[in-house]
């Protein structure tokens, strides 16, 4: 057990002279009840035959010793102040952001109160606040009494510099690893600023408050995320939009806005509880604009009432034929007008992608007789790519591991294989053979989602971003260490969420702050709550005459 | 603190005193002075009650012999009768501290022992003195006779709960009666007999006393069983009259020695009147008096 207010040693001191104190008491005084009789003559001739001079008598009425050994341990252990919040035996830092985001209108008062209030829950001793402005500063060190803080925070103001928590982090972790104190960490942001990726080893936490301001009312947007199209339009997406509201009393709470480049767009409500709404928009042409949201009604923070994410720009990938008339010609167009991400060309020079006969130099999908090729399906890839990545890639992008290899192979008496090679331009090149209806390959399912993939593949067409929370940069990828899970921002820089630990692939809400404190009720009240009611007990007791 | 009986009425009511009155009190022997009354006396002499006869001789009163014997046998023989005398009754209550510390006092029992035997000695004649004593005997009535003067007797008995007296010392205030010179008769001592000299100083006390005694013990059963209200514990008990203290932590075994005590007092008391010829009655301080009285006679005479 920690001890705010005496060290184990004195603690322990301090019973054991308790005890010593009272045995002697116990010893040396024995309480007597006065009775006033007619005469002593009996008593003094029955004690007379036993009385007997000793050097010690034996010890009486050890209950009596107990209760009062019980009443004053509880005591002193209530003046030691046990502290529950230090049986974690975590350090806290709390970053107070003073950097230039902070300068929107009531954030950095929002951050200051929300410091103030995380303080009174932590432990004294194992908190200290810094402040992240052009420099980092200790404004509150371990051991200050916590409403020191109010006044130093009311002198500081957000200055015209980026974020220092990194800095900050930093600094205390390497001080921490050369004191070997960093195990049992627990770094506390209160500021919208973020710190850059890093690695952390151990129990090394990263926590950031939440800065709203719940009294009050509030309606924000919590969610905007794009999806692919329900339609299945490959050049349109739809948008979501979670808009929440704190204002329990308010009208339309969830009136939204939302434009596309400036150009309204309809919003359809999918989902309402309370006051909570979530919107849908439908087929967004993803031609790169940037989609904005504003709420029509907003709250107590300004900063939450617009989200916008910027749109892929993803056309029609635009496909040319260039195959003799044929069976398999109808089959592959057949297969390259049904796929939605494509738009069937007749131009050449117009064309992304040029599917043909080997001989057509542009051919980006490709067939060459098997005498000149070795496998019956060869990848070209990057060459800043191995081999051995790029083969596996392709099987799985090409959806190769739908082709029924060994029937290709009993239909043509040859054996199917599939390689790789490095190549200025990605292409797919395909047996010729294997156009033949005999071979069976064109009749398969796996024929044309062989093409469609390929055209994929082989343009390179940028994915969909899914989505962006409140406060965070929307990310484009995702990586899964042991250690860490970061979340790296499109400019692969500054932004991101560090939770060490979490599993990948999976984005975490805005944490939340420390578990509420004991509040009034610490240890030590029970404690001395505890002593009270020995006392009590051994009141009643001596009444009943069980105690002496 | 003592409950003061406040009125003679609350020591002797009617029905008490018709109580008293159906016992007889009855002396086997009586001294040779006094008046004439009920009692028995030792000597043979002119009395009212034939008893034998005996040879005349020279001085006998002539009116005394029986001349049918004469005629009959020609011997001259005098008769002889029973000459009854009277017993004088001398009650010694004890009002010493001890005797009014508890609630009822027990020697407001020892007061209503005392007047009831009066009671019963002045309606047959006897004379009656009453002598209390504590630390030393006071002469509160001087031994006096008649019916009448019970109402008396009970108004001066009365006062005496109003000054509650000093310690116990039975052989001073024996000592004392010694000395006044009464005619023998029936010493009732009405007392817990807790003398700070034990059964050693009572034995000393009574010892050349000439007068037959009645030890009337006043008693409670918590005399013997202390604890009862006392509880356990340590207890420091204090002597009311003496101030004596002794620290006691109150277990069983220290219990019973008490009561091995308590006991051995009792028997030895028992045993002092039974060698002094004593009579004995152990009073229950919380019970009726009269009953307990009533006790010590057999069909209404008592053979002291």
């Amino acid at each position: 057990m920690n001890l705010t207010q005496l060290g184990p040693g004195a603690f322990a001191l301090g019973l054991a002279a308790l005890a010593g104190g009272l045995f002697l008491l116990q010893r040396l005084r024995v309480r007597h009840r006065e009775e006033v009789v007619m005469t002593t003559m009996f008593w003094r001739e029955a004690l007379q035959e036993h009385r007997a001079r000793t050097l010690f008598e034996r010890f009486r009425h050890p209950l009596s010793y107990l209760f009062a050994l019980a009443t004053a341990g509880l005591l002193w252990l209530a003046v030691a102040r046990p502290d529950q919040a230090r049986l974690d035996g975590t350090d806290h830092v709390v970053l107070l952001d003073g950097s230039a985001a902070m300068m929107a209108e009531g954030r950095f008062d929002l951050a200051k109160e929300a410091v103030l209030r995380e303080v009174q829950k932590l432990p004294k001793d194992r908190t200290e606040v810094l402040f992240c402005g052009a420099d980092v500063r200790t404004i509150l060190s371990p051991g200050e009494d916590p409403e020191l803080l109010a006044a130093r925070l009311d002198q500081l103001a957000p200055e015209m510099a980026q974020e220092s928590m990194t800095r900050a982090i930093q600094s205390r972790l390497q001080s921490g690893r050369r004191a070997g104190t960093v195990q049992g960490t627990r770094f506390v942001l209160a500021g919208d600023a973020r710190p850059q990726e890093m690695e952390f080893g151990g129990a090394v936490q990263v926590q950031a408050l939440a800065l709203e301001d719940a009294a009050r009312a509030n309606t924000r947007i919590t969610s905007l995320g794009i999806s692919p199209a329900a339609s299945g339009d490959w050049d349109k997406a739809d948008a979501f939009i979670c808009v929440v509201s704190t204002n329990v009393a308010g009208a339309d709470t969830g009136a939204v806005s939302a434009a596309l480049d400036g150009e309204p767009v309809t919003l359809v409500v999918v989902q309402e509880a309370g006051t909570d709404r979530t919107f849908r928009a439908f087929d967004l042409p993803l031609g790169g604009g940037l989609f904005t949201v504003q709420l029509t009604v907003g709250g107590a923070l300004a900063a939450d009432d617009t989200a916008s994410i910027q749109l892929i720009d993803r056309p029609l990938i635009r496909v040319a034929l260039a195959m003799e008339q044929s069976a398999a010609r109808a089959v592959t167009r057949l297969a390259l007008e049904s796929d939605p991400a494509v738009e069937l060309v007749d131009d050449l020079a117009q064309a992304n992608i040029v599917v043909g006969n080997a001989m057509v130099g542009d051919a980006a999908i490709r067939f060459a007789p098997a005498e000149t090729q070795v496998e019956a399906i060869l990848v070209g890839y990057e060459e800043t790519q191995s081999s051995d990545v790029a083969l596996v890639d392709a099987i799985g992008e090409l959806g190769l591991d739908r082709v029924d290899a060994a029937g290709l192979a009993e239909n043509l008496g040859r054996e199917i294989a599939v390689g790789a090679v490095p190549s200025p331009q990605r292409f797919v090149s395909l047996w010729s053979e294997l156009l033949n209806e005999d071979a069976g390959f064109i009749k398969s399912r796996a024929f044309p989602v062989l093409i469609g993939r390929a055209v994929r593949w082989i343009h390179q067409a940028p994915s969909i971003q899914p989505y962006s929370a409140y406060g965070y940069v929307a990310p484009v990828r995702l990586d899964a260490r042991q250690e860490a899970l970061v979340m790296v921002s499109p400019q692969g820089a500054p932004g991101g969420l560090f939770i060490p630990g979490a599993e990948p692939a999976r984005f975490e809400a805005p944490p939340e702050s420390a578990p509420e404190g004991p509040g009034p009720w610490r240890p030590y009240t029970w404690f001395l709550l505890a002593a009270l009611a020995f006392l009590g007990a051994e009141w009643v007791l001596y009444q009943r005459g069980r105690v002496a | 603190m003592p409950q003061p009986v406040s009125s003679r009425d609350e020591l002797f009511d009617t029905a008490f005193l018709e109580a008293a009155q159906r016992l007889r009190l009855v002396a086997r022997r009586v001294a040779p002075r006094g008046r004439f009354a009920d009692q028995k006396s030792r000597d043979r002499g002119s009395g009212l009650e034939f008893q034998d006869y005996r040879p005349y001789s020279h001085g006998d009163d002539m009116r005394a012999i029986d001349w049918t014997v004469y005629q009959r046998l020609g011997r001259v023989f005098v008769r002889l009768f029973e000459e009854h005398e009277d017993l004088p009754l001398y009650l010694l209550p004890d009002v010493s501290k001890s005797a009014w510390l508890e609630s009822p006092p027990r020697a407001v029992a020892g007061l209503r022992a005392c007047l009831s035997l009066a009671a019963i000695s002045l309606g047959q004649h006897d004379s009656v003195g009453v002598f209390p004593f504590a630390d030393d005997l006071t002469v509160l009535q001087r031994p006096t006779s008649g019916k009448g003067r019970l109402m008396e007797l009970a108004s001066r008995m009365a006062t005496l709960t109003e000054a509650p007296g000093g310690t116990t010392d039975l052989a001073k205030s024996l000592k004392r009666f010694r000395g006044l010179g009464l005619r023998e008769g029936l010493v009732v001592i009405a007392s817990d007999f807790f003398d700070p000299r034990g059964l050693e100083g009572i034995t000393a006390a009574v010892r050349g006393l000439r007068h037959k005694l009645l030890f009337v013990q006043l008693m409670r059963p918590v005399d013997r069983d202390p604890a009862a209200n006392v509880g356990v514990g340590d207890v420091r008990f204090v002597d009311c009259e003496s101030g004596d203290a002794h620290d006691v932590s109150l277990t069983p075994d220290v219990i019973a020695r008490y009561q091995t005590s308590y006991d051995a007092f009792g028997t030895g008391l028992a045993d002092l009147a039974r060698s002094r010829g004593a009579g004995m009655l152990a009073l229950d301080a919380d019970e009726d008096v009269v009953p307990q009285i009533a006790s010590l006679f057999e069909n209404g005479r008592r053979d002291v």
